[in-house]
């Protein structure tokens, strides 16, 4: 249940981003909808950034991510993987992702 | 008036840009915008509401209360998802025993009582309506006399629906189509949401004996056949071949009359609670119930004119009359202007 920021590859890297279990996501027509109950914020995904939260609760590797996104918008590899990263980086901007080493609690789904 | 305006002003706009999205239904690029926002807006009101709903419902469960989320709330999980239907508030039911408790539950939880309004509680911009009854026969007490609703049986039926959006104690289908097509007369028919709430409670496979059993029981065949007849003649939406209009005994020339002004002068019509008192038996029993919806006890029209200061109340009486005379000379000019 990891994305990783690079190397194609996650889990104990220490780069791997996991999505946090404690927030509630829903998912919507054009992307999805994360509130965080802690912080008591909203943030809203669009389709790309709902992609790569899927992605990191499920354990997709960012390459799947970078894949799935071609298949579906018809973009090239470049623009996918730069929409996947901005996406990681929101996500991880608002504190919606842990690294792998914090998030040894968290059981893989 | 386009389509937009009509979902702006019905509060369907989530429901509209949803069907859009996933149909693949092209939207006209300026209208986008103003969708989206509002599809937005509602799912991330909804969202936070059942979110701190849940976390209130699982304090009071451990506090002893037992609490039973109502239509709309306990609907959301028949919408495609939570951006597709807005939330007022959030009507809870509570056994009779339970109120006062219920009200120093949510006061210790932060929430403040609305002045006035006995059973209204808000906090953080959620707002909670405690119920005993599924007619607010507590404000209006004719409308338990207008329908007999046995509260034990809706407890005994009641049950636990675990979904994505919502984990909590409801309404079985059953009572859940009766309380909306109450809840719909009660306002006039004002809201297109209730009728999709209906629409969608209809699709969900209610039992339609139990339906049929339940309405002759407490005395709201009349509701549901009016809700079922504006269904299939004024929004044309077929109703269920299991129990369909037919069934019911045929509706009076007033009734139907009422109905067609209902539908003609919809969403500025008032004469759901007059439509509702032809459930109650004889003469007498119509001119009680419209008595005390016209003129309520005290503490309820205090509600209507809620900056009158109490030592005023007598006053009250006075304004309400001449409030209603407004009121029905607006209704008569729209029914003469509809014909």
């Amino acid at each position: 249940m990891a994305v990783a920021e690079q190397g194609g590859h996650s889990g104990g890297d220490g780069n791997s981003l996991w999505a946090r279990s404690d927030v509630l996501y829903r998912e919507l027509a054009d992307g999805g909808m994360i509130y965080d109950s802690s912080s008591k914020q909203v943030h809203h995904l669009n389709e790309t950034a709902a992609l790569v939260w899927r992605a990191c609760q499920r354990g997709a590797l960012i390459t799947e991510v970078v894949d799935e996104l071609c298949a579906r918008y018809s973009v090239d590899e470049q623009t996918a993987t730069k929409d996947a990263h901005a996406a990681v980086q929101y996500l991880s901007a608002g504190g919606l992702l842990i690294r792998s080493a914090s998030a040894s609690k968290i059981p893989p789904s | 008036m386009q389509l937009v305006d009509v979902a702006r002003f019905e509060g369907l706009e989530g429901l509209l840009y949803r069907h859009c999205a996933t149909a693949g239904l092209e939207i006209p690029s300026q209208y986008i915008p103003q969708l989206k926002l509002a599809y937005r807006q509602v799912a991330e009101q909804n969202c936070v509401a059942l979110a701190k709903l849940e976390e209130l419902l699982r304090a009071a469960a451990s506090d002893g209360l037992e609490v039973l989320v109502l239509p709309g709330a306990s609907l959301m999980p028949l919408y495609p998802d939570v951006g597709c239907r807005p939330m007022d508030d959030i009507d809870l039911l509570v056994s009779p025993g339970q109120m006062s408790a219920a009200g120093t539950f949510l006061r210790a939880c932060g929430f403040e009582p609305v002045q006035r309004h006995e059973g209204l509680y808000t906090n953080e911009g959620l707002t909670l309506d405690l119920h005993t009854d599924l007619v607010n026969g507590d404000r209006i007490q004719a409308r338990s006399s207008a329908a007999h609703i046995d509260m034990s049986e809706v407890w005994d039926n009641a049950r636990v629906q675990a979904t994505a959006e919502l984990t909590a104690l409801t309404l079985c289908l059953e009572d859940a189509l009766l309380y909306t097509s109450l809840h719909a007369l009660r306002h006039s028919f004002r809201r297109l949401t209730w009728f999709v709430d209906f629409h969608l409670l209809m699709k969900a496979q209610p039992d339609w004996q139990v339906v049929e059993h339940k309405v002759r029981r407490n005395n709201a065949t009349k509701s549901l056949h009016y809700c079922l007849h504006y269904l299939e003649n004024h929004l044309s939406i077929p109703v269920p071949r299991a129990l369909t209009t037919a069934d019911f005994p045929a509706l009076g020339l007033v009734e139907s009359f009422l109905l067609q002004q209902l539908s003609r002068t919809r969403p500025e019509s008032e004469w759901g609670e007059v439509l509702w008192s032809f459930s109650c038996k004889g003469i007498a029993g119509k001119v009680s119930f419209l008595r005390e919806f016209l003129f309520p006890r005290p503490e309820v029209l205090m509600q209507v004119f809620p900056r009158l200061p109490v030592v005023l109340i007598p006053l009250a009486y006075g304004l309400r009359a001449f409030q209603l005379l407004l009121r029905g000379s607006r209704q008569l000019g729209m029914l003469a202007k509809s014909r």
